[in-house]
C-alpha cells in the first residue's frame, strides 16, 4: 500500500526523467548516423551549457524566453486549453515592445522598461485572447485557429520590419536599435544574459501563488477539470477561458519583449528560433508542475545553448535538438497513457453499477 | 420450471471480476422458449453486468453458457447475435445521425452495395408483422423514444434473435405505453422467442413475467414463479431485509410562500420551448413533486430556477423578491438555493478534486473559504471534515479524491454542499439516479429532514412510486406544462399514469 | 482576349496544384476523423512524406519508389498515431502534436546529412502527362487532362470515396463507429479495427500529400516545407463539414489564394507579398469563423473508447 502511494508522487518526476532518457538515447543513435560519437557530443553539450560561465549564461540567455512562454501554455493547459499560437504571441509581444522602445521618448529607463514590457505583455495577449474569444463564444477549436496565427504574426512582423520599422539601410530586415531607457540590464557580467530570465522567475512565482492560494486559480483549475460541473456552480466558462488565453499570449508576448528588449535591442524578422513550439513540448513535459516547468526550461535552454558548440566543435548539426525535444512529448505522451492504465488497475474504485 | 422440459438458454456459476470487485457471483440461471423471465435486483446488483456476458461484450472469469444445451462461448458481439441473442439495451445502442434502415442492417455482412430502398422494403414488412411501426427513412435522432425502442428490437428481430434480452425497458415510457410494450412482448414469447426481462421496478415484473431470478450483491438470492409471489417477498429478496414502502411525514403546516413562479417560458439547446406558461407555488416546508416522462422539460424547468438557463417569459419571486434576471452568480451569492443535478459525476462534482474542494465549489469565492482574495486552507479543511461527519461520508479525509468513493457517498458530497448552509429552496433532479438501496434512503431522510426545517423542495423524478412516497403535492409535467397539480395522498398511478401521457383526465384548465 | 484566357487557364491550373498538397492532406484527415480519431497530426505526416520522397528519389532517382516509400512510411506514421490514440488512449490532441514535433525535428536533422549541400540541385520529378484529344479543349482541356498522374489520382479519389462513404456498408460502418462506436460495438463491428485502418490510410494520404509539394511541385526538400498545409488541411475539413467534395473544394479555394499570391505582380496591384503569403490562413480562419456552430463534427470525434467499462 505504502509502495503504492511513494511510486503515485514520484511518478510525475520519473516519467518525464524517463522520457528525456529515451529521447537521449535515440538522439545518441542519430548523432551516431552522423558518425560522431554521441558520448563525446553529449559531453560537448552538457559541459558548454552547464560547467561553463559563458556556457551556462548563454544557457540562461535561451532559458528566458522558453520559461515564459511555456508558463503561458501551463496557464492554459490548467484550463483545459491547447494554446499552440505561443510563436505567434512572441512576435506580437516583440512588436508591442519595439514600438514602444523606438517611439516613446524621454522617459527615464525605471519607467520606459515596465511600460515596454506591458505593451509586449498587452499585445501577446491580444494575439492570445483573439482564439481565446472564439473558442469561449463561438465553440471553435483553439488548436487550429493559434496556429493560423502563428502564420500571419509571422509574416507580420516580415512585414513591418521590411517596410515601415525597418532600419534605413540595413542589408536584411531588422529595426532600428530601441532606446537605451528601454532596454533589460544585464546581470551576469561580460555575457549576453539580461533581466529576462528574473521576469521568468517572477511569473513562476507568481502563477505558484495564484494556484497555490487564490479563488482565480482554483477557478482555473475547475474550468479544465469538469466544465460542466463548473458552470453548474456558477463559474462563467466563457470568461475564464478567455482570461487564461490572453493570460498565456501576455506571458510568450512578455517572452519576446524579452527578446527583443536585452537580446538583440532590435526587432528581427524571425528572431525565435521556435521557442513557442518548444513551449508546447515543455508544458507537456512538466505534467502539470510548476518546478518542471523550470526545469525542462533550463534543460531545453541548455540543449540549445549547448548544440550550437557542439556543433562547431564536434560536427553534429544542430537540429539534432529539435529532434531529441519532439521525440521527448512522443514518449512523454506514450507513459501519460501509460500510466492512466497502471493507476485504474491499482486504485480501489468502488462504483455502483 | 416444469421438469423434462429444457431450458432453451440456461446459465451455470457464471463469474465475472472488475478488479478486487465480484460483479457477478456464481450465477446459475434457467429459461424456457416461449417465456417471459424477469431479473430482478437493484442498482449495482449486478443485472447489465451479466446481460453484458451474454450479448458478448463482457467475458466471465468462470462458469459456461448453454444454448439449447449445447454450450457456447460468446466472445464478442458478433458472435452473440451469430448465436441468436439480441440485447435491447437500457441506454439505446441508435447512431442518432442514421436513418432507421441504416441503423437496423449496421454490422450485417459488408456488400458492396447498400440497396437501402430494397431493406427499407423489408424492414417496413417485418415491422407491421410483429406490430412494431416504424418509418424506415427517418433519422433515428429525430424519432420519439418510444419509437426509437422499437427500432432497437426490430434490430434484434432483423438479425434473427431468438433471445431477447431488455435492459431495464420502461424506464423511457409512460404507464399506458408500457402496456402496449408489454403486449408486444408476449406477441413475441407466444412466437417461441425467449425473453429476458431486467428491472428493478417490482410491479412491472410481477404483472410480465412467468418466472422472476432475484440478484444481490452479485449472487442469485431467489428464483420464483410470479404469480405465487407477493411485492414484500419480492423487495425483500431484493435488499435483505423488510422495505419500507410509506415514509413517516409530519403533516405540512407553514403556509409561507417560498417561490411563486408565474407563466415560465424556457427554451432548450434547440430554441424550441421546453417550458411553457407553467405556473406554481411552493411553501415552507413542502415538497413538491414533478413527474413526468424524461425530456418533457424538467432539465430546463431546474435550470431555469437554478439560473443556469434564462426564462424567455414569465417572473420567479423568491420570498417576495423578484429574480427572474438574477444572473445565476447572483442567485449563489444572494439567495440560498440548493441544486442537486441529476448526473452527479458530470454536473455536481469534479471527481479529481478532493472533497474539500468540491464542497467549496460554489462558495470558493466568498467568506468563510476566501478572505482578502486568498484561500483559507485552515476553514476548508475544517469544513470538509465537518461535512463528513454530519452527511456521514465514508471517507477517512477531506484530502481524498472524490473519484475514489462510491456513488452513494458522491452523492452525499453533492448533498453535503447544497444543504449546509440552510437553503431556502431545494431543486433536486433525480436525486437518487443509481444509487443503491441505501443511499437512496439517506438521500430521502435528508431531504425529509430538510422539509421538516422549513425549506421548500421542488423534486423532479421520472420514478412515480419515489414521488408518490415523497411529496405533499404532485405536478405533472407533459410537453412543457403542468397539466395538473394533485394532493399527493388522493392521487393514484393511474391518474397520474394518465396525465403524464398527455391524456385529459383530470388536467387543469389552461 | 486569348491573353486573359490564357492567363486565367494558367491561374486555375497552378490553383489545382497547389491544392492537391491540402486535397490529399485533408482527404486523409477525412478518413481519420470520420472514424472518431482526430488527426492533428497531418501536418507532420505530410512533412514525412514530403522528406522520404525526396530522400528515396535522391538516392534511387525512380519517382514511382519515392512515391510508395512515401505512403509505406505514412502509413506507419498513421500507425503509430492509432496506437499511440486508439490503443493507448492518449489525448488525441497530444498525440497528433508530439508526431508533429518529431516530424519536424527528424526531418531537419535527417536532412540535412541526406543533402547535405546538394540542396540547390532540383530533384527528379514527375511530369504532366497529357490525355490526347480532351487536353486541346481550352481552359478545361488543361486543367482537367494535362496534368501529371497523381492529380488524376486525385480526381478518381474524389468521387470514389464519396460513393465508399455513402452507398457501401463499408462507408456505413465507419460513419456509424464515428458517431457512436458503442452502437457500432455491440452491432458486431470491431471499432478498433475501423479506427487503426482509418488513421493508417490518414497517413498514406497525408503522406502523398507531401510527396506531391517535393515531386512534382518545388523539387527539393528544405526544413518546414509544409509550412502549415497540414493546420489547412484540417480547416478545409471544418469548412467542408467532413464531406469529400465540399472538403476538396475548400482545398482548391486555399490553394487560388495562394496562387493569387504568386501572380499579384500581373494586376500591378501595390499590396506587399507578405500579405498575400497571409491570405490562405487569414481566409482559412475566417472560414472557421463564419462557420462556428453550423459545421458538426462526427459525434465520437476526439473520445477514447474504451471496449469494457464499468460505468454502462
Amino acid at each position: 500500500m505504502k509502495a503504492n502511494q511513494i511510486l503515485r508522487s514520484i511518478t510525475p518526476v520519473l516519467s518525464p526523467l524517463f522520457a528525456i532518457s529515451s529521447a537521449l538515447l535515440v538522439g545518441a543513435g542519430l548523432i551516431a548516423l552522423a558518425g560522431v560519437n554521441p558520448i563525446a557530443a553529449y559531453s560537448v553539450l552538457f559541459r558548454e551549457a552547464l560547467a561553463n560561465y559563458y556556457g551556462f549564461g548563454t544557457t540562461l540567455t535561451k532559458t528566458a524566453p522558453l520559461l515564459l512562454t511555456s508558463l503561458g501554455v501551463f496557464v492554459a493547459l490548467k484550463a483545459g486549453q491547447f494554446n499552440i499560437g505561443g510563436e505567434g504571441q512572441i512576435y506580437m509581444g516583440g512588436l508591442g515592445s519595439v514600438l514602444v522602445g523606438l517611439y516613446v521618448h524621454g522617459l527615464p529607463a525605471l519607467i520606459h522598461v515596465p511600460l515596454a514590457l506591458l505593451s509586449g505583455f498587452l499585445f501577446g495577449a491580444i494575439w492570445g485572447l483573439i482564439p481565446g474569444y472564439l473558442k469561449a463564444i463561438r465553440g471553435i477549436n483553439e488548436v487550429i485557429t493559434t496556429l493560423l496565427l502563428n502564420y500571419i504574426a509571422l509574416n507580420l512582423i516580415n512585414y513591418l520590419v521590411s517596410n515601415p520599422l525597418i532600419e534605413p539601410g540595413a542589408p536584411s530586415p531588422y529595426s532600428p536599435t530601441i532606446a537605451t531607457s528601454a532596454q533589460l540590464p544585464i546581470i551576469l557580467p561580460q555575457t549576453q544574459t539580461h533581466a529576462g530570465i528574473l521576469i521568468g522567475f517572477a511569473a513562476t512565482i507568481v502563477l505558484w501563488i495564484v494556484f497555490q492560494r487564490s479563488p482565480l486559480g482554483y477557478q482555473v483549475e475547475a474550468v479544465g477539470q469538469n466544465p460542466i460541473a463548473a458552470r453548474y456552480a456558477g463559474i462563467s466558462v466563457e470568461r475564464t477561458i478567455m482570461l487564461v488565453m490572453a493570460t498565456a499570449g501576455g506571458l510568450a508576448g512578455l517572452a519576446g519583449a524579452g527578446e527583443v528588449m536585452g537580446l538583440k535591442y532590435r526587432l528581427f524578422d524571425q528572431f525565435s528560433p521556435g521557442y513557442g513550439f518548444d513551449a508546447i513540448a515543455i508544458a507537456f513535459l512538466s505534467r502539470g508542475n510548476l518546478v518542471g516547468v523550470v526545469m525542462t526550461s533550463l534543460f531545453f535552454g541548455a540543449l540549445r545553448s549547448g548544440a550550437n558548440v557542439m556543433q562547431r566543435s564536434a560536427g553534429v548539426p544542430v537540429t539534432v535538438v529539435y529532434a531529441i525535444q519532439g521525440l521527448a512529448v512522443l514518449f512523454i505522451a506514450i507513459g501519460l497513457a501509460l500510466e492512466k492504465r497502471f493507476a485504474i488497475r491499482q486504485s480501489s474504485v468502488i462504483t455502483s453499477g | 420450471m416444469r421438469d423434462g422440459e429444457t431450458a432453451y438458454l440456461r446459465l451455470e456459476g457464471i463469474t465475472k471480476r472488475f478488479g478486487n470487485f465480484v460483479a457477478n457471483d456464481s450465477i446459475n440461471l434457467k429459461v424456457n422458449a416461449g417465456s417471459i423471465h424477469g431479473l430482478l435486483g437493484e442498482n449495482g446488483a449486478g443485472k447489465t453486468t451479466l446481460m453484458n456476458i451474454l450479448c458478448g461484450l463482457y467475458q466471465p472469469e468462470a462458469g459456461q453458457i448453454y444454448l439449447h444445451d449445447r454450450a457456447v462461448q460468446i466472445t464478442s458481439p458478433k458472435v452473440a447475435i451469430a448465436q441468436g441473442i439480441g440485447m435491447i439495451h437500457q441506454h439505446f445502442m441508435l447512431v442518432p445521425q442514421l436513418t432507421v434502415t441504416e441503423n437496423i442492417i449496421l454490422g450485417s455482412p459488408l456488400t458492396l452495395r447498400l440497396n437501402l430502398k430494397q431493406k427499407s422494403r423489408e424492414i417496413l414488412v417485418m415491422s407491421e408483422r410483429y406490430g412494431l411501426s416504424i418509418d424506415p427513412l427517418a433519422k433515428v435522432g429525430d424519432l420519439p423514444v418510444g419509437t426509437q425502442q422499437r427500432v432497437e428490437i426490430l434490430k434484434a428481430l432483423y438479425r434473427q434473435a431468438k433471445v431477447l434480452i431488455l435492459d431495464e425497458p420502461t424506464a423511457v415510457l409512460t404507464p399506458p405505453e408500457v402496456q402496449g410494450f408489454f403486449k408486444v412482448l408476449r406477441q413475441l414469447a407466444a412466437a417461441n422467442h425467449t425473453i429476458l426481462f431486467i428491472s428493478h421496478k417490482l410491479d412491472e415484473i410481477l404483472s410480465l413475467c412467468d418466472h422472476i431470478t432475484v440478484l444481490r450483491r452479485g449472487r442469485v438470492v431467489g428464483t420464483m414463479i410470479a404469480h405465487n409471489s407477493t411485492r414484500q417477498d419480492l423487495a425483500r429478496l431484493m435488499v435483505g431485509r423488510d422495505v419500507l414502502f410509506h415514509l413517516e411525514k409530519a403533516a405540512q403546516s407553514s403556509d409561507h410562500i417560498v417561490l411563486e413562479v408565474q407563466n415560465l417560458q424556457v427554451r432548450d439547446d434547440r430554441h424550441l420551448n421546453a417550458v411553457q406558461n407553467v405556473s406554481f407555488t411552493l411553501k415552507a416546508g413542502e415538497i413538491l413533486g414533478v413527474a413526468g416522462v424524461d425530456g418533457n422539460g424538467q432539465r430546463e424547468l431546474a435550470d431555469a430556477i437554478a439560473g443556469l438557463r434564462p426564462a424567455t417569459a414569465g417572473e420567479l419571486i423568491l420570498n417576495g423578491q423578484i429574480i427572474t434576471r438574477w444572473t445565476m452568480q447572483q442567485r449563489i451569492k444572494r439567495l440560498k438555493i440548493g441544486y442537486i443535478p441529476e448526473d452527479r459525476q458530470k454536473m455536481g462534482l469534479i471527481l479529481r478534486f478532493s472533497i474539500a474542494r468540491n464542497l467549496i465549489l460554489k462558495g470558493f469565492q466568498q467568506l468563510p473559504f476566501c478572505r482578502n482574495g486568498w484561500l483559507q486552507r485552515g476553514a476548508i479543511a475544517h469544513h470538509a471534515t465537518q461535512a463528513i461527519q454530519s452527511f456521514d461520508i465514508r471517507a477517512t479525509s477531506g484530502k481524498l479524491r472524490v473519484s475514489q468513493l462510491s456513488g452513494g457517498n458522491q452523492q452525499k458530497v453533492v448533498l453535503a454542499r447544497e444543504l449546509s448552509g440552510d437553503p431556502t429552496l431545494i431543486v433536486a433532479m433525480q436525486p437518487t439516479r443509481g444509487l443503491d438501496v441505501g443511499a437512496t434512503e439517506y438521500v430521502q431522510q435528508a431531504l425529509l429532514t430538510e422539509r421538516q426545517r422549513g425549506a421548500a423542495i421542488l423534486y423532479i423524478s421520472t420514478e412515480l412510486e419515489e414521488i408518490m412516497m415523497m411529496s405533499d403535492r404532485i405536478a405533472v409535467l407533459y410537453e412543457g406544462r403542468f397539466v395538473a397539480i394533485l394532493d399527493a395522498a388522493t392521487a393514484t398511478v393511474e391518474q397520474l399514469g394518465l396525465l403524464m401521457a398527455g391524456s385529459p383526465a383530470g388536467r387543469l384548465s389552461p | 482576349m486569348s491573353d486573359s484566357a490564357a492567363f486565367l487557364s494558367d491561374y486555375l491550373a497552378a490553383s489545382l496544384r497547389l491544392s492537391v498538397p491540402l486535397a490529399f492532406a485533408a482527404l486523409g484527415g477525412l478518413f481519420s476523423e470520420r472514424s472518431g480519431v482526430l488527426n492533428i497530426g497531418l501536418e507532420g505526416m505530410l512533412l514525412t512524406g514530403a522528406f522520404v520522397s525526396a530522400a528515396t528519389v535522391f538516392y534511387t532517382g525512380s519517382v514511382w519508389v519515392a512515391i510508395l516509400a512515401a505512403l509505406i512510411v505514412g502509413g506507419l506514421v498513421g500507425l503509430l498515431h492509432a496506437y499511440l490514440c486508439v490503443t493507448l488512449r492518449v489525448d488525441q490532441l497530444v498525440s497528433g502534436l508530439a508526431i508533429n514535433l518529431s516530424a519536424a525535428g527528424l526531418t531537419a536533422f535527417l536532412s540535412r546529412l541526406v543533402f547535405n549541400s546538394k540542396t540547390s540541385q532540383p530533384l527528379q520529378g514527375l511530369d504532366a502527362i497529357a490525355i490526347p484529344g480532351l487536353s486541346q479543349i481550352p481552359i478545361v482541356g488543361s486543367l482537367f487532362f494535362n496534368q501529371d498522374p497523381l492529380v488524376y489520382l486525385l480526381l478518381l479519389l474524389v468521387p470514389l470515396i464519396t460513393y465508399l462513404l455513402f452507398k457501401t456498408s463499408l462507408g456505413l460502418t465507419l460513419r456509424a463507429v464515428g458517431e457512436y462506436p458503442r452502437a457500432a460495438e455491440t452491432a458486431g463491428v470491431s471499432v478498433l479495427f475501423v479506427r487503426y485502418l482509418s488513421v493508417m490510410l490518414s497517413g498514406c494520404l497525408a503522406s502523398l500529400g507531401g510527396a506531391y509539394l517535393v515531386l512534382v511541385h518545388v523539387k527539393f526538400f528544405m526544413e518546414d516545407i509544409s509550412a502549415g498545409k497540414g493546420f489547412i488541411a484540417l480547416a478545409a475539413l471544418i469548412f467542408g463539414r467532413w464531406h469529400p467534395i465540399s472538403t476538396v473544394l475548400a482545398c482548391v479555394l486555399f490553394g487560388a489564394t495562394e496562387a493569387l499570391q504568386l501572380r499579384i505582380q500581373a494586376f500591378s496591384l501595390n499590396i506587399p507579398y507578405q500579405f498575400l503569403v497571409m491570405l490562405p490562413y487569414v481566409i482559412a480562419l475566417f472560414a472557421l469563423i463564419g462557420l462556428a456552430g453550423k459545421s458538426t463534427p462526427p459525434a465520437a470525434l476526439g473520445i477514447p473508447y474504451v471496449k469494457e467499462s464499468l460505468d454502462d
